[in-house]
């Protein structure tokens, strides 16, 4: 079961923030701040607010850490923010479950998608000569790898029995969260810590979306587009950022512990699409059969779940293919409320599964799904039993959530109230 | 994963500077290493004498799909979907009745392949007076200047997901990066959801490029890779299965999957390293492959990976 939550959202650092602004319906998404875009067409994100703060304090935290090397820890966090919000979110989650350290009964598994370029530090070395080597050193030592956070965490909080990066592209949160589930419940690990973190709001991160077609543009002057998942008037992707990350023990363990916990999880699927590298299987078969196969690992029939929360990217291809899917999936999918917290968190890449896998624990313990804020008529390819406006009541048990990768990858994971 | 666990290797792949998988074989078989030379971009630099093993000539299928996917492949998706190839055409699995829905694809992938000369022309137009980045420059000028499919060479899941379109896998999938430990995770994984019936037949992929200039330096610089060691692009593939009932008679048996964590004072310590080169995040695959297909060799088959994991199996062969 989920014993520990950390949270870092463009709601601000901490799951309670996370669940005030998901129960009000407040969106984070704002103008871009954190560098300048000139003319370019994509002016609107859903940044985490006050990130510099967070950095100065943990480059103050982590400073003896060689880990950064050659980079100081303020260069290297303010180049690569995720890593900062992973450390945030592993910090919270660990201390929500009442854990001072990882061991050699615990597992770390985190999602993420891309190794950034610290690009800022650029002016740092030598690039006026176009053939000049150190340009090709400083490329090599300007990549922020993937593990860095991994190490970060065991640095601070001991080592973990295993340690493991997935990059699943935007199904990394759910992969890393659905494998971590597994080995606990088999009893391979006492404990897991999982979840993802990512930021794509980068230069390199937004142009390769832009580049791909997938972004909300607009032109430079307000009104910005906005997130709108399943509308009819739905124009793409807002890129988000954060980190979510999970304790995961034992069901039993906890109980007799008498401990706190948000929730269980009860299953998880995947599947590939093995359709297209650029578009989703239009049937969406691909995210059937990952749902399918949740709702087969957790013992339940469709007609179980209560809620679903959507992967739902505001996507011209993917909303409707979800949708399609749900629909052939859930025959009284007329009275399961689905809700698209990416209209108000952007969509957060390889960490979006795992802030939707907190919004579901959001649900059960506060009864309330929250809505998806920037819906006003939706699309009839895209009908579902949307839940609009303002959060409405849960009153449940059984929440699922989706997350579907570029490229085809698909997962889905259930959770259960406790009872 | 308990030790009884025993899986059959129905097919594999490999694509090394030697070649395919035949063709490594008996390179290695005759005594052969691979050729490594230093880097002309790394000249001059504290990493001038670095050895990479560099394999240019690679021919591609002559199947009008893949040939068409290729301009969607970095290096790295280009090694996997060659070994994926040989190992899914060896086996045939889904001639032979296996069902794509309940056939799982576990990946590997190593650091970033770029296009270095993309991302320094991209640089190069995104500097400002001082020589510092602009990103109004990049934005409005350096982004011209990529090519649109860019972004799919820079995705870490790309190279499982051009494998799965490719062979029509869609069952369940894992990717893990940057080193060696995700390969050997892979393969843990496989053997687990095989063992508890999620799937039926898993396709186990994993490939890397360190010979590449920038990944070169990164892992020289992050210490994973020995002065006089060489850093070799490959591709490997293996596909596994415990079902009954299969022809599989000749079929080796692998075995006593384990990774957990060696003691901190541990290098990386890579069996393949002397005669084939370090293949990084390819390397647990690129040992299973070979220690099942060309047991005279007679591999150690434990190592220990770049994030401090050790990782063994045992092979059984008929």
């Amino acid at each position: 079961m989920v014993s520990g939550l950390g949270v870092v959202s463009p709601m601000g650092v901490g799951k309670s923030l996370f669940f005030e602004a998901l129960a009000q319906g407040w969106g984070g998404l704002r103008p871009i701040e954190r560098f300048e875009l000139g003319e370019f067409d994509v002016r609107w994100a859903g940044e985490v607010p006050y990130s510099n703060a967070l950095i100065e304090d943990l480059a103050e935290s982590y400073a003896a850490s060689t880990i950064f090397s050659p980079w100081s820890a303020v260069d290297s966090l303010s180049q690569d923010p995720k890593v900062a919000f992973c450390l945030k979110a592993a910090e919270e989650a660990l201390n929500d479950a009442g854990f001072t350290s990882l061991g050699p009964e615990s597992l770390l598994h985190l999602g993420t998608s891309l190794e950034t370029y610290r690009l800022g530090t650029a002016g740092v070395v030598n690039l006026s000569d176009k053939l000049n080597i150190e340009k090709l050193i400083a490329q090599a030592s300007l990549r922020a790898p993937l593990d860095m956070a991994m190490k970060l965490i065991e640095e601070r909080y001991g080592r973990a029995e295993l340690a493991l990066t997935n990059c699943s592209a935007c199904a990394a949160a759910l992969q890393a969260l659905g494998q971590a589930y597994r080995a606990v419940r088999d009893g391979r690990f006492e404990m897991a810590l999982a979840g993802a973190f990512d930021s794509m709001i980068n230069p390199l991160g937004l142009g390769g979306f832009f580049l791909l077609g997938a972004l909300a543009v607009g032109s430079p002057e307000p009104p910005w587009p906005l997130c709108q998942p399943f509308d009819l008037c739905r124009r793409g992707l807002v890129m988000g950022e954060g980190a979510a990350l999970m304790v995961l023990e034992p069901y039993d363990k906890v109980k007799a512990q008498g401990r706190k916990a948000y929730a269980e999880i009860i299953g998880y699927g995947a599947s590939l699409d093995a359709y297209g590298l650029s578009a989703p299987d239009p049937e969406g078969l691909g995210a059937y059969r990952a749902m399918r196969a949740a709702l087969a690992d957790a013992s339940i029939k469709a007609e179980d779940v209560d809620h679903i929360n959507a992967h739902a990217t505001a996507t011209r291809l993917n909303d409707p293919a979800e949708a399609k899917a749900i629909r052939a999936l859930f025959p009284n999918w007329p009275r399961v409320p689905v809700t698209a917290i990416k209209s108000m968190i952007g969509h957060a890449i390889a960490a979006a599964g795992a802030l939707e896998a907190a919004s579901c624990l959001f649900t059960i313990t506060e009864g309330l799904m929250p809505p998806n804020v920037g819906l006003e008529r939706f699309d009839s390819d895209c009908e579902l039993n949307h839940v609009m406006g303002k959060a409405q009541a849960f009153n449940g048990s059984i929440v699922l959530t989706n997350s579907f990768g570029f490229g085809g990858q698909n997962a889905a994971m259930i959770f259960k109230a406790l009872q | 994963m308990p030790k009884s666990c025993e899986l059959f290797a129905l097919g594999a792949g490999l694509i090394t500077p030697f070649g395919d998988l035949l063709a490594t074989i008996r390179a290695l078989l005759k005594g052969q290493r691979v050729q490594s030379t230093t880097l002309k971009l790394l000249e001059g630099s504290p990493l001038a004498n670095r050895l990479a093993a560099v394999r240019t000539d690679i021919n591609l299928p002559t199947d009008p799909f893949f040939r068409k996917m290729r301009k969607y492949m970095s290096r790295q998706s280009l090694l996997a979907a060659l070994a994926a190839r040989e190992a899914m055409s060896t086996v045939n699995p889904f001639k032979r009745g296996f069902d794509p829905n309940r056939t799982g694809l576990y990946a590997a992938v190593g650091l970033a392949a770029v296009d270095q000369k993309a991302a320094l022309e991209v640089l190069e137009a995104s500097l400002g007076k001082e020589y510092n980045f602009d990103s109004e420059l990049f934005f409005n000028k350096a982004l011209r200047l990529v090519n649109p499919l860019w972004a799919f060479e820079t995705l870490a899941n790309m190279p499982a997901c051009v494998v799965s379109v490719l062979e029509g896998i869609k069952g369940e999938s894992a990717i893990y990066s940057p080193f060696e430990d995700g390969a050997a995770q892979a393969l843990c994984e496989a053997a687990e959801c095989l063992e508890r019936g999620e799937v039926d037949l898993a396709v186990v992929v994993a490939s890397d490029s360190p010979d590449e200039p920038s990944n070169l330096a990164q892992i020289s610089l992050l210490g994973y890779l020995g002065d006089d060691e060489t850093a070799c692009g490959a591709g490997a593939a293996l596909i596994l299965t415990n079902r009954k009932g299969l022809d599989k008679a000749f079929a080796p048996r692998l075995s006593n999957f384990s990774l957990y964590r060696a003691p901190i004072s541990e290098g990386p310590r890579d069996p393949l390293s002397l005669i084939l080169g370090r293949t990084m995040a390819a390397a647990p695959l690129v040992l299973a492959v070979l220690a099942t297909e060309a047991p005279e060799l007679k591999l150690e088959t434990n190592m220990v990976c770049s994030q401090g994991h050790t990782f063994s199996f045992r092979v059984n062969l008929n």
